[in-house]
């Protein structure tokens, strides 16, 4: 076994042991049911909620047209609407499990003895960012499938099964990107603060303000917006996932070759 | 070989090490001795390559980063809790670890270990010890331990002394920090006091010229150094105090007060009365440390 697979035992074994696989997956399922239950309710609600006043029942259709356009009920509608609110909400949970991870490490001095047995600081640094970053985002990636397997039995079903595994896909490959750039951030930024503002910006504040830009829809935070229309213009999924790609490639060659510290030299 | 020159050290405009010389011969235990925060930790980081210093030489077996078969145990040592005992040395041991698990496996037992028990189910000292034990398992040329028994118990710390002694007989270079000062006497060959960012002295230990105090060490085959033993000897010589010593076997004679002069000669004729048969005697002179680190660090 190489190094850089015995350090991915280990951090497997750390991330599984520390239970934050199962807060994901809850995390997920919790939010799919919430979704998906609201979604086949409110078309019910004028039903359900019936009154012999017209203004009352006139009130009711209003507010269930509203909630329609929160919970469409196209399924490629209601799947996209699935996928933002996860690139939005999974993803600062994700940041919050990374953020520190490393620099907890480096801090501790757990690095010492690894070091002294042989290992590299880029070995460490890949497996952490491989580990996590894979999963973070295969929970995000089945939880988006099984939301369209689930959508497709009572929405009105506009996409193929092929729509449902790219929008997967993609879901997935913005949660590993979005906790690669975190973790290699956290050993790049000297204070994990700044890790968090810069990577909850980029995530929740990010894609509202760029929406406004002409060149907005190609930025990487955008790649779950228009998942929908990937089908018709490609280059809606493949710009900001070659962005993604060489912002991480970018990051970690700054890593590697500036080599992060093993402990914290500094004294107050 | 462990060689610094004028090796300083700054933190913030403060300078922690100011201009460090040594030089630690292969095979040699050198105790590193200072007053909290006169940068024992900062030094040995240093030495491990770990961090940098701000200026000076550094150089170890005349490299200026610590190369292969070099080992650290910091204060606290820290281990990935959530990892088994095993799980955490198979990690450190790679594939070193594959054909030899039975041993590693085997030693862990020997050191009171359950080899599937979480680290972070360990006390202080269980998890000092560990640390030990691994920073030490691949029989590694130099060793730096930092406070190394502050958390053991008398019997954890004996152990260390008894494994220091095995790695100095098989010829690892030690550097040793510690405040526990009995500890440095048993095993070191040399000690330097680290003061205001200086090495302020270095003592021979081996060195007449600060003999103070000297015992003897007898080690006695065919009995069983238990405490009713050790009450016989000290009816049997009446000019010492005997105690049990490091090792197997191992008893240490301490002189009584007034036998200054001939104190050999005292031990000789006693321990001639003696039933039980010794395999070797030996002389330890050590000096009185504690009162030694008083004196240089106050002056």
């Amino acid at each position: 076994m190489s190094r850089l697979s015995l350090c991915m035992k280990k951090d497997r074994i750390e991330f599984l042991r520390s239970k934050k696989l199962a807060v994901c997956i809850v995390f997920l399922a919790v939010f799919m049911v919430f979704v998906l239950a609201l979604t086949a309710v409110i078309p019910q609600l004028s039903n359900i909620v019936s009154s012999d006043s017209e203004f009352i029942t006139t009130g009711i259709a209003t507010m269930v047209e509203f909630l329609k356009s929160y919970f469409p009920q196209l399924l490629s509608d209601s799947t996209g609407f699935f996928s933002t609110e996860i690139g939005l909400f999974y993803s600062i949970l994700v940041i919050a499990f990374s953020f520190s991870v490393l620099p907890k490490e480096i801090k501790s001095g757990r690095l010492i003895l690894p070091i002294c047995n042989g290992y590299q600081q880029k070995e460490i640094f890949l497996s952490k960012q491989i580990v996590y970053a894979l999963f973070c985002s295969i929970p995000a990636g089945v939880a988006y499938f099984l939301y369209y397997l689930i959508g497709s039995t009572f929405l009105v079903k506009d996409c193929t099964i092929s729509f449902g595994i790219i929008g997967a896909l993609a879901t997935c490959f913005n949660v590993f990107s979005i906790v690669c750039i975190t973790i290699a951030l956290s050993v790049i930024y000297k204070h994990s603060v700044l890790v968090v503002i810069t990577m909850g910006l980029t995530v929740a504040a990010s894609p509202d303000l760029l929406f406004f830009l002409p060149f907005g829809r190609y930025i990487p935070t955008y790649i779950l917006t228009y998942l929908n229309y990937a089908e018709i213009d490609p280059t809606y999924l493949i710009i900001p996932a070659i962005e993604y790609a060489v912002i991480i490639l970018l990051l970690d060659i700054i890593v590697i070759k500036r080599k992060f510290a093993v402990v914290v030299d500094e004294r107050r | 070989m462990i060689f610094l020159e004028d090796v300083k050290k700054e933190f913030k405009g403060n300078y922690v090490l100011k201009g460090i010389n040594l030089n630690i011969k292969d095979g040699e235990v050198y105790g590193l001795v200072g007053r909290n925060g006169a940068g024992k930790t900062t030094l040995l980081n240093i030495i491990a390559g770990i961090s940098k210093c701000s200026s000076g030489t550094c150089k170890v077996n005349n490299e200026l980063k610590p190369a292969a078969g070099f080992s650290y145990l910091p204060d606290l040592p820290s281990f990935y809790d959530y990892l088994s005992i095993d799980e955490y040395v198979e990690f450190l041991l790679g594939t070193d670890y594959v054909g030899e698990k039975a041993d590693y496996i085997k030693a862990l037992e020997k050191l009171n270990f359950k080899p599937s028990a979480k680290i972070k189910s360990l006390s202080r000292g269980n998890r000092q010890k560990l640390g030990i034990y691994v920073a030490t398992m691949k029989n590694p040329g130099i060793v730096l331990l930092d406070e190394p028994t502050s958390a053991l118990d008398p019997v954890g710390r004996r152990e260390v002394m008894e494994l220091i002694k095995e790695l100095k007989d098989g010829g690892t270079t030690v550097i040793l920090s510690t405040h526990i000062l009995a500890d440095l006497e048993v095993v070191c060959d040399r000690i330097g006091f680290l003061n205001e960012g200086y090495i302020a002295n270095e003592f021979d230990l081996k060195s007449s010229a600060v003999e103070t105090e000297c015992d003897y060490e007898m080690n006695i085959t065919g009995e069983e150094i238990n405490d009713e033993f050790i009450e016989k000897l000290n009816t049997q010589f009446k000019n010492f105090t005997v105690k049990k010593g490091f090792g197997v076997g191992n008893v240490v004679c301490k002189p009584k007060a007034g036998i200054d002069k001939n104190v050999q000669q005292t031990f000789l004729d006693e321990v001639s009365k003696l039933s039980c048969s010794i395999s070797s005697i030996k002389k330890v002179s050590f000096v009185n440390l504690e009162e030694l680190m008083v004196e240089v660090l106050t002056k």
